[in-house]
């Protein structure tokens, strides 16, 4: 191998390891929130993110806010969704998506027409508080679910489906307990030595 | 039925489910009543206070003297103690290197700045300089450099040089504290592990390397920001390194604790024990006890602000540090503003900043912090023109000390409200410290911690309340004490020389009470991931 070939291979090599771990690391870190639908991964969302501000306004319901200047200079006021308190409604037209000029939110290609969710969080029920668990009727939640199936119901007992949730938090709006029965957790991409 | 005044317009309106409340119309009536009485007392009395040495030295105490006694005679406790913090310290390092980025489920985030930052000021008030004791960051170093835990090395390795006149002040420590305040609130460290276990390391490298190179333990007498902030603020405790007897520190001419003897190290910070009148440079290192011939040094329990309130001057340079106090702590308040994050992400787009945010929130930090310093200046020079105070530098560094008690108690109430809510979980944390398998917070665990704080939320609002008069008391009393040692040629003039300096401490107690007012809603993964 020459000279000139070993430090270009070299170099290349670094740089690619370097990219690499630099998006393993904002792949890690973005386990901590939930950005909005159909966003890129991170660090390519970071790179593309102006943070205009326009999908928060775009949404119709407030779920999207600005991340605290608190986690850092890097993420700060880029978007992300509240869960805690709204559930994200899937809008038909995507409003967030289309209000992102730069891409950072972005739909994929579809096919056949087949409509495609995005995942945003986990959500799961805490049986400890959910009513029709602990005995007494509820249903509250019933029609709350956008997407077919992912919400399913053993008798009065709501279940939900890993594979079909979207994690949008709707059911958890609809929920009447305080605090309510449905769990939302940041989704955590597998991620290699994480 | 008694009228009281409703606050609830001074409050920023936030909606939320999530959504905890700030301090109650009941209390921060009660905290201007206070306010009230405290102005009126300082106007309306006539001499002013007299404070001499009181307080009693711990080793005379009839049952905890014993205990105390045992304490300073053999260095195994404190040995063990500086043990335990470190593997805790090693740990915290592995965990932040290899642990899950998830700043709740990682014990480098956790224990770092949940429990120790944030617990470390209000222990200050418990037990002083204790923790410097007990420093991991000098352990390290004291390991790596000397290879010794505690006793002396007969033939001293690194190279003793001095420190360089220009870095002899506390200036270097004030540079590295605001360092650390815009890497922790700006480049957000304490919501990341890994660059938490970074931050860690360095401060290790720098107290090795100044260990290395400078005489006695420069890095902790001059450079380390969390040891002179504990310092400063042990001015205020009630727990304080002392001779039991200063009588024979009179008689002294050996001054074994300055100098040190064959097996124990001379003070890392240059302090003679029978002249120490502050707690500021003093480490609580234990090497005055272990070296006095005539086991003369214990802990001392005194009046509280004892120090702040007798005649000790501060340098101009102390001054600043403790402005510097205030503006950080108040600076810290001002980040969990709902507005704030709109005027950085506002400024930094004025600014034309492309990625991140940071130059942005740096100039808006800078400006924060000016403000405080600005007020005090002014209240400085219209007490000058007032008084006709010929020796404006000491009157300066003098009413300086009025910002301490400010600064501290409401770090204090500001950090308990951080501990209350964020330490929850800690013990699932410990017992995973690198997060294996742990999923980021979920909704229900932070609707818990911010509705269902450890203590009873009322509780929580009195301690917040009383800290807030107790500063604004303790610094009206400083101002007329050093006011009065002053312009000691005109006594009658006393209380028109007083209103500016009080109308700045007023000030600033009233700003600090209305940001703890402020309502905070929670977002998903909880808009407070930093702490103190």
């Amino acid at each position: 191998m020459e000279r000139r070939e070993f430090f270009r291979r070299g170099l290349k090599k670094t740089g690619e390891t370097v990219v690499k771990e630099a998006a393993r690391k904002a792949e890690a870190r973005a386990a901590h929130w939930i950005r909005p639908p159909w966003a890129l991964d991170e660090l390519e969302f970071l790179l593309a993110c102006t943070r205009c501000g326009e999908c928060e306004k775009a949404c119709p319901h407030d779920v999207v806010f600005g991340l605290s200047a608190r986690l850092g200079a890097s993420v700060a006021g880029t978007p992300a969704l509240d869960l805690l308190n709204h559930g994200c409604h899937l809008c038909e037209d995507w409003p967030c998506v289309a209000a992102c000029e730069p891409g950072a939110l972005a739909l994929p290609e579809i096919e056949g027409g087949r409509r495609y969710w995005p995942r945003l969080a986990l959500a799961s029920i805490d049986t400890g508080q959910c009513l029709p668990y602990q005995g007494p009727e509820c249903g509250a939640c019933r029609d709350s679910c956008p997407i077919d199936g992912a919400l399913g119901w053993e008798g009065e007992r709501p279940v939900i489906k890993a594979e079909r949730c979207s994690g949008c938090g709707l059911c958890r709006e609809a929920c009447i307990m305080q605090p309510p029965a449905i769990l939302i957790t940041a989704w955590k991409k597998e991620t290699k030595n994480v | 039925m008694i009228w009281l005044p409703d606050w609830r317009w001074l409050t920023i309106e936030q909606t939320g489910p999530t959504m905890h409340p700030g301090l109650p119309d009941v209390w921060v009536n009660l905290v201007l009543a206070g306010m009230l009485a405290g102005i009126a007392w300082v106007l309306l009395r006539r001499e002013p206070g007299v404070t001499g040495a009181n307080g009693v030295s711990l080793a005379r105490v009839p049952v905890a003297g014993g205990i105390v006694r045992r304490l300073t005679a053999s260095p195994v406790v404190l040995m063990t103690m500086k043990l335990v913090m470190l593997a805790f310290f090693l740990v915290v390092i592995y965990a932040g290197l290899s642990g899950t980025p998830i700043p709740e489920r990682n014990l480098a985030t956790t224990l770092t700045w949940t429990i120790w930052w944030a617990g470390l000021v209000i222990a200050i008030f418990f037990v002083g300089t204790a923790w410097c004791a007990v420093c991991p960051w000098d352990t390290l170093a004291n390991l790596l450099v000397k290879g010794r835990l505690f006793w002396r090395r007969q033939h001293a390795l690194g190279l003793g040089l001095k420190v360089p006149r220009p870095l002899r002040s506390v200036w270097p420590a004030l540079m590295m504290f605001i360092g650390l305040t815009w890497l922790e609130l700006g480049v957000g460290v304490t919501t990341n592990p890994y660059v938490t276990a970074l931050l860690a390391l360095l401060m290790v490298v720098l107290a090795t390397l100044s260990l290395a190179i400078f005489e006695r333990k420069a890095f902790c007498r001059y450079f380390c920001p969390v040891g002179r902030t504990i310092g400063f603020y042990a001015g205020l405790s009630p727990v304080a390194v002392r001779p039991i007897d200063p009588d024979i520190c009179a008689r002294c001419t050996t001054l074994e604790c300055y100098h040190g003897n064959d097996r124990v190290e001379p003070c890392p910070t240059h302090l003679v024990v029978g002249r120490l009148q502050q707690n500021t440079y003093c480490t609580s290192c234990g090497n005055c006890t272990q070296s006095c011939p005539h086991h003369n040094v214990a802990w001392r329990l005194r009046p509280v602000a004892e120090e702040v309130l007798s005649d000790v001057r501060p340098h101009n340079d102390e001054a600043w540090f403790l402005l510097g106090l205030l503006a950080l702590t108040s600076f810290h308040g001002v980040t969990m503003l709902p507005f704030w994050d709109t005027w950085v992400t506002g400024v930094s787009t004025w600014l034309g900043e492309r990625s991140g945010v940071i130059a942005g929130f740096s100039v808006l930090m800078a400006a924060s912090m000016l403000v405080p310093v600005l007020l005090y200046l002014l209240a400085v020079t219209v007490t000058r023109r007032l008084t006709g105070i010929t020796h404006g530098a000491r009157l300066f560094s003098a009413m300086a000390l009025a910002t301490l008690p400010l600064a501290f108690c409401y770090h204090i109430a500001h950090n308990i409200n951080h501990l209350v809510r964020e330490s929850q979980g800690f013990w699932s944390v410990l017992a995973n410290p690198l997060g294996i398998g742990a999923r980021p917070l979920s909704s229900i665990e932070i609707h818990i911690r911010h509705l269902n704080p450890l203590i009873p939320q009322n509780l929580l609002f009195a301690l917040q309340a009383m800290l807030i008069l107790a500063g604004f008391w303790l610094a009206v009393r400083v101002v007329r004490k050093r006011l009065a040692s002053l312009v000691t040629d005109r006594p009658d003039g006393l209380r028109l020389a007083m209103l500016p300096m009080l109308l700045f401490v007023a000030v600033v107690s009233l700003f600090n009470l209305w940001m703890l007012m402020q309502p905070m809603v929670m977002r998903m993964l909880g808009a407070s991931c930093g702490t103190a």
